[in-house]
């Protein structure tokens, strides 16, 4: 069966890749209250499991102001995602990438991520991120 | 917290607003979700969302970015979202966690809520700042505006998207999270926020005029956390204290690894407490109002 390729525009906010990046593509419909939902010592999320060199997509933050030291903690134990892509930014995700020096984007279409997830809360495929695109299979 | 109180630190609390209130149009770099919503929804000052160490930048220069909240034009809601007067603290609580999940990122304008005291007030904002990232709830006849943005707030009443927060809605939250009798040591916490000196002294007489003559509450503890010292407490601290009682201040229970302390489950009357103990402690945790839960504690 052959894979649905999607190619998705995307806005640079902070931070830059050294060329093109591939890697694992995580996709949360749900905002992520980073204090609540992500450890930083292993970089595992709620609900959809390690993020440590993938690439995220989710809506953005919430929750606790303390999330931007969570994100550093990523940096720390060398958690690290490739790029967290949002749909909006929030000053302690702005904060949080910037300590951590972890590329963020702002998807400029989002409803084409949702159409991609077919609206599942969760998505898991593969694709590839650069400055301007992130072209995903799934 | 040594380095903090080196440069000056003086009270590490969650409500700073009850140490120095912000006036009204007073630019502020504040964290802490809670009184970053409390100063610009309440006060009428204006503060952005921090995270944690933009606020302490600023604190080292005295100097904030102005931009977001600061800028009159920022002001703008995206629902109005009408409701009605909690009854009790869990009730406001609730509406809060439930109107952040319908705002995760943007401000709320809210219709025919009024609360019956200033805890109600403060666990609705709690809540409201743990599912979202908004820094403000324009809540009617309540936020300090300018004559400038409530005309332009009131043109945009009819064409923003509208939303009820239904009683069903919020009871069947509370109903979810309800205390269930559970094995081992319980740990029972009110103060999320902290507490005023008032309302830990309330909560104290409330407790004492209840207490049987002897303990046997070995397998509970109570924490009542508060904005800072109780000095009415001092005189009864060892009573309280062969009851499981302790009041403290300058800890906060959401950031403890409560996991590490010989507990099993938690009960609090604050969502924003549950839902990030579950979450970070990975203990059960209960919802439960003040009253009920203090007679839980003596009682059973």
């Amino acid at each position: 069966m052959s894979r649905k390729v999607r190619i998705i525009k995307i806005k640079n906010v902070y931070g830059k890749l050294a060329g093109l990046k591939c890697s694992d593509v995580l996709i949360m419909l749900r905002p992520i209250s980073y204090l609540a939902d992500l450890n930083p010592e292993d970089g595992a999320l709620v609900g959809i499991g390690s993020i440590s060199n993938k690439i995220l997509i989710y809506p953005g933050g919430v929750g606790s102001t303390v999330g931007s030291y969570i994100m550093y903690g990523l940096k720390v134990n060398d958690k690290k995602p490739v790029a967290l892509l949002v749909k909006y930014v929030d000053i302690v995700t702005l904060v949080g990438s910037i300590l951590a020096d972890i590329p963020l984007y702002v998807i400029e279409d989002w409803d084409s991520i949702i159409s991609l997830t077919n609206n599942s809360p969760v998505w898991i495929g593969h694709g590839c991120i650069g400055d301007e695109v992130i072209r995903i299979e799934g | 917290m040594n380095a903090l109180r080196d440069m000056g630190a003086k009270t590490f609390t969650c409500t700073p607003y009850y140490i120095r209130k912000p006036k009204l149009n007073e630019h502020l770099a504040w964290a802490e979700s809670n009184a970053v919503l409390y100063a610009n929804s309440v006060v009428g000052a204006r503060t952005n969302r921090e995270g944690g160490p933009i606020a302490l930048m600023s604190a080292i220069v005295g100097k904030t970015y102005y931009w977001g909240i600061h800028e009159d034009k920022y002001i703008e809601p995206c629902m109005q979202v009408s409701t009605y007067t909690p009854h009790t603290l869990i009730e406001a609580s609730a509406m809060g966690y439930i109107l952040g999940m319908k705002c995760p990122n943007c401000i709320p304008l809210l219709k025919g809520l009024a609360f019956r005291n200033e805890a109600q007030l403060r666990l609705f904002l709690a809540a409201f700042g743990t599912t979202s990232s908004a820094p403000m709830v324009i809540i009617d006849k309540l936020t300090p505006l300018s004559k400038d943005i409530k005309e332009r707030i009131n043109k945009l009443r009819n064409r923003i998207e509208k939303y009820q927060i239904s009683s069903e809605e919020v009871k069947e939250l509370i109903k979810e999270h309800k205390f269930r009798k559970t094995k081992g040591k319980g740990l029972y916490i009110i103060g999320c926020p902290h507490l005023t000196p008032q309302e830990t002294d309330e909560s104290i007489q409330a407790i004492l005029s209840k207490l049987p003559t002897s303990s046997h509450m070995k397998s509970k503890e109570l924490w009542l956390i508060s904005t800072k010292p109780s000095l009415s407490v001092n005189s009864i601290k060892d009573k309280l204290l062969r009851f499981n009682i302790k009041v403290l201040h300058g800890i906060c229970p959401v950031v403890t690894k409560l996991n590490m302390l010989d507990v099993d489950y938690v009960v609090t009357d604050s969502f924003k407490a549950l839902h990030y103990i579950k979450s970070i402690s990975g203990i059960e945790a209960f919802i439960e109002d003040r009253d009920n839960m203090l007679r839980r504690f003596i009682h059973e």
